[in-house]
């Protein structure tokens, strides 16, 4: 009989011998107090949320960086806490960072929202970073400088967002008239949103970050400025969410970032980070 | 409000719980042990959101406590 396991995402680190006992994807922190008896130490994935996008009264936004990603063995405790994903909103200002998970001693943090701006936010490390400049890993990897690939990759101005395991998202585009490109948010495991495009030619927005599980969300495209949303990024349990409009797509539940909304759209929230324990 | 949902697989009996939001899709269907079969419900129970830490500054020394130069 041939097991299909590999099918399954949640496999991706599993220690050998160790089963996937608990999935927690309830944001805040809730209580585990029915470990069994004699379990001291569990391996844990932790993920923050995905950061928001941003939106702009004119031209793009840029894309909500990933949660981060980390993976280690530590000891049991009696809460978890799972981050949610920024919310996205239609005012011009930067989209709210991803909240941050623990269990025990694994931590990850949210992703970055984009920007005040066309720059997209960096992805999350063991916290959560706010701006372009990504976060130290859980192991150890050194944080990333705008446009860097990295464990986790750095956010863009000008550019898509760098490749990683956690990636940026994609900056939008400010000019306002021809056709124009919002950026896609950086590939990796989990991904930044795309970058938003608002223009009175066509303008498209940027995709979300492809996934190494999951696709990141198309941009929307369209004549004018009621068009160019920027793609949803991938996220370690689904797909990003497609853009509609000028609004930004969401990003997959299990840290995706939002993307970038144009011209006073609203933009996409993060998805939700997951802890997962295995004993 | 989150609810705790426990699952046996139906394949090899793997013994799994997920903790989730009521409105939130389950993240694994398929028995993560053997690959075979789908995880069937058995019990939910609902699970309280604990309130986050606040973070709060530490007190004002007083002057009895500072360092003598």
């Amino acid at each position: 009989m041939s097991a299909t396991i590999y099918s399954n995402s949640s496999f991706t680190d599993t220690p050998y011998g160790l089963k996937l006992q608990r999935t927690i994807t309830a944001t805040g922190t809730t209580s585990i107090t029915d470990i069994p008896a004699g379990i001291q130490r569990v391996y844990a994935i932790v993920i923050g949320g995905g950061g928001a996008g941003s939106t702009t009264t004119t031209g793009g936004g840029g894309g909500g960086g990933a949660g981060g990603y980390s993976a280690g063995w530590t000891y049991i405790s009696n809460s978890v806490t799972v981050g949610a994903g920024g919310i996205g909103t239609s005012t011009s200002a930067a989209g709210a960072n991803g909240g941050s998970s623990i269990y025990g001693m694994v931590m990850a943090g949210g992703g970055s929202g984009g920007l005040n701006s066309q720059n997209s936010g960096a992805g999350g490390g063991a916290t959560t970073p706010t701006g372009l400049v990504s976060t130290i890993s859980y192991t150890g990897a050194p944080a990333a400088s705008q446009s860097i690939i990295g464990y986790a990759s750095g956010g863009a101005s000008g550019a898509a967002g760098p490749a990683g395991v956690v990636t940026g998202g994609g900056s939008g585009v400010t000019t306002i008239t021809g056709t124009q490109t919002g950026f896609a948010g950086g590939r990796g495991l989990i991904c930044g949103g795309g970058g938003a495009a608002g223009t009175s030619g066509v303008g498209t927005g940027g995709a979300g970050g492809t996934g190494d599980f999951y696709a990141g969300g198309t941009g929307s495209s369209g004549t004018g400025t009621s068009f160019g949303g920027g793609g949803g990024g991938a996220g370690y349990t689904s797909a990003g969410s497609n853009a509609s409009a000028n609004n930004g797509g969401n990003g997959g539940s299990g840290g995706g970032g939002g993307g970038g909304a144009s011209t006073g759209g609203t933009a996409g929230s993060g998805g939700n980070g997951v802890v997962y324990l295995y004993y | 409000m989150a609810i705790k949902y426990e699952y046996n697989s139906t394949c090899c009996s793997h013994y799994y719980i997920e903790t989730r939001n009521a409105e939130d899709a389950q993240v694994v269907t398929k028995c993560n042990v053997c690959g075979q079969g789908e995880y069937a419900e058995i019990n939910r129970t609902e699970i309280e959101t604990i309130a986050e830490p606040v973070y709060q500054a530490p007190a004002e020394a007083e002057s009895e406590d500072l360092p003598v130069e």
